[in-house]
C-alpha cells in the first residue's frame, strides 16, 4: 500500500484514550507528523481558520470528527465546514460512539461524507482505523 | 469476516467497465446487489419508483462515472443532491478524470468520495475492494426511502 505524502488529517476528539488509540492504530508512522489533534469544537474552527495558536497549520485534507464535544458540538463544526466555501470540499468522517439513527440522519443531512460508529472492541477499532487509512489515504482522491 | 452486503447502483455507460466493476464488487462479496444504469437520464425516476416499495431496489450507495451520455455525471450529482428524498444516499464518483477541478467540484456538490479509476484490472479491483471495505463499516442513512 502506498499512502499519499503530506496527507494532513484534522482529528477533533476530546477523549484522550480515543486519540491515543487512533494514533496507535495508524500503521504508517510517517503519517503521525501529519495528524493534527484538537480537543473541542472551538479549537476545530480556529484550526481551520488558522487563528492562534494554529496560524502556521496546514489546511487538512480530511477531518475526523467526534459529535460530543465541549464548547461547540460536532454538528455545529460539521455545519460550519459544509457551509463555508473555503472548507466545504474537505471530506468529513463522523467517528462517534453514538449509533442513534437520529444522529446518523442529522449528520448526513448536514452533509457529512460518512458516518462510522466507534467500536468498543480494540481489534475492531484498529480495523476501522486501518480501513479509513486504506481508503482515504490510498484509494480516494481528495480536493 | 465477510463484509455486510450492500445494494449498489452503478451508473456507467461503458459496457466493458460495467462488467469489470460488477465482477470486482461480486468478488468482494457475492451477496452485494448491483443494479446498472447506462446513462444519467433515468436515474432520478428509477430511484423514485424503486423507493416506493421496500421490496424494490433502493441503493445504499451510488457509484457513478462523470462522463455519461445525455445527462452527465456532474449534472446528475446536482439533481440527486437537490432531491429531498435522495440527497443523503452516499455517492462515490468512479471516473477516469483526475482533474483537480472535477475532484473539487464533485466534493463541493456533496459527493461522499472520489476514486480515479486505476488503469490495470487488478488495481481497479483493489480500489473497489478498499472502497467497499470502508463503506461496509460506515453507517448508511436509514431514512432515505421515499415514504
Amino acid at each position: 500500500m502506498k499512502y499519499k505524502k503530506n496527507f494532513d488529517i484534522l482529528i477533533v476528539e476530546d477523549n484522550p484514550a480515543d486519540v491515543y488509540l487512533i494514533r496507535e492504530c495508524m500503521s504508517d508512522k510517517g503519517i503521525i507528523p501529519h495528524l493534527h489533534i484538537v480537543n473541542d469544537g472551538d479549537e476545530a474552527l480556529r484550526f481551520l481558520e488558522r487563528k492562534a495558536p494554529f496560524a502556521d497549520k496546514p489546511m487538512p485534507k480530511l477531518v475526523i470528527l467526534d459529535l460530543n464535544l465541549p464548547k461547540i458540538s460536532g454538528f455545529q463544526v460539521l455545519e460550519f465546514i459544509k457551509k463555508d466555501n473555503r472548507f466545504k470540499s474537505i471530506p468529513v468522517i463522523i467517528l462517534s460512539t453514538s449509533s442513534s439513527s437520529n444522529d446518523i440522519a442529522q449528520s448526513y443531512s448536514l452533509n457529512a461524507n460518512c458516518y462510522v460508529v466507534k467500536p468498543k472492541d480494540l481489534e475492531d477499532f484498529s480495523r476501522i482505523v486501518s480501513s479509513i487509512e486504506d481508503f482515504w489515504m490510498e484509494t480516494a482522491e481528495v480536493a | 469476516m465477510p463484509a455486510k452486503p450492500l445494494k449498489i447502483l452503478l451508473i456507467e455507460d461503458n459496457e466493458a467497465e460495467v462488467v469489470q466493476v460488477r465482477e470486482s464488487i461480486h468478488n468482494h462479496n457475492p451477496d452485494h446487489i448491483v443494479n446498472v444504469l447506462n446513462d444519467g437520464v433515468g436515474v432520478i425516476q428509477f430511484l423514485e419508483e424503486n423507493s416506493r416499495s421496500a421490496k424494490n431496489f433502493f441503493p445504499n450507495l451510488i457509484m457513478l462515472d462523470l462522463n455519461l451520455p445525455k445527462l452527465n455525471g456532474r449534472e446528475l450529482i446536482s439533481e440527486l443532491k437537490n432531491h429531498p428524498d435522495l440527497k443523503t444516499v452516499p455517492v462515490i464518483v468512479l471516473t477516469s478524470s483526475d482533474l483537480k477541478e472535477d475532484i473539487r467540484n464533485s466534493y463541493r456538490h456533496k459527493i461522499s468520495s472520489y476514486i480515479v479509476k486505476p488503469a490495470g484490472n487488478e488495481e481497479l479491483e483493489r480500489a473497489i475492494h478498499t472502497a467497499l471495505d470502508f463503506y461496509s463499516i460506515t453507517q448508511m442513512p436509514t431514512n432515505n426511502q421515499i415514504q
